[in-house]
């Protein structure tokens, strides 16, 4: 089975109403056709931004996070070991692409930089080209 | 609330297997099936769930985030948290 690393950004973009330009980590969650990765250090950046950057409400960032871990594998963090056999422009990027070779995952991030970096190590893909790839089908604008 | 028809397409193999299972007499007709399928995953999803996407999009509309801003945010909390986890090897 096709197993996907969802990178932070993915995740967040449900965050977005408009989904048209970019993938729904909800229409790919509710799809079922591919196991859904993601690590524990991804999770702690999602607390972060909503929380730190965002000002979320605190249940709510609960509330999604959980949603998170009910739909996806959620893997440990790589040791310091595992990340320093991952060479990176970035270092930062490390526990992304160690986790996602470990698992051997395709890397989905629209950020650039990340999958310029994993290149190396994994099949990293924009959020654009899974879709056509894989051919997922993107969720309906919410109902108003 | 009234009953409504949904449409739903399926692939060719999809609906062979649907189809398969009617014929054992497990469902009634395909759309005895899909209305099977409806309720379970119903069943699962907990029903606060779209409402919190909602809230949290309707949010995000507010504090105007957008994709851009998402990834520059993101990248700024990554390397703070690679510090905090890694040291600064």
């Amino acid at each position: 089975m096709i197993k996907l690393f969802l990178d932070t950004n993915i995740l967040l973009s449900s965050l977005i109403a408009d989904r048209k330009a970019h993938i729904s980590c909800l229409s790919i969650l509710l799809q079922n056709n591919y196991q859904l990765v993601t690590n524990e250090y991804v999770l702690k950046e999602v607390r972060k931004v909503l929380e730190g950057i965002y000002s979320y409400d605190q249940e709510d960032i609960n509330r999604f996070i959980e949603f998170i871990r009910a739909k996806m594998e959620i893997v440990k963090t790589p040791s310091k070991e595992e990340i320093k056999k991952i060479n990176s422009n970035d270092k930062s990027d490390r526990p992304i692409i160690s986790s996602a070779q470990k698992h051997r995952c395709i890397l989905i991030t629209d950020d650039m930089p990340t999958r310029n970096n994993a290149g190396k190590y994994v099949l990293a893909l924009e959020s654009v080209e899974a879709i056509d790839l894989f051919n997922i089908r993107l969720a309906k604008e919410p109902f108003k | 609330m009234e009953n409504a028809s949904v449409t739903a397409r399926l692939t060719g193999k999809e609906i062979k297997k649907i189809d398969s299972l009617v014929a054992a007499g497990l469902y009634t007709t395909r759309s005895d099936f899909m209305r099977h399928a409806a309720l379970h995953l119903l069943r699962e999803e907990a029903p606060e769930i779209p409402e919190l996407f909602l809230r949290l999009q309707e949010q995000a509309d507010k504090k105007q985030i957008t994709k851009e801003k998402i990834l520059k945010d993101i990248r700024t909390v990554r390397q703070g948290l690679y510090r905090e986890t890694f040291g600064d090897d």
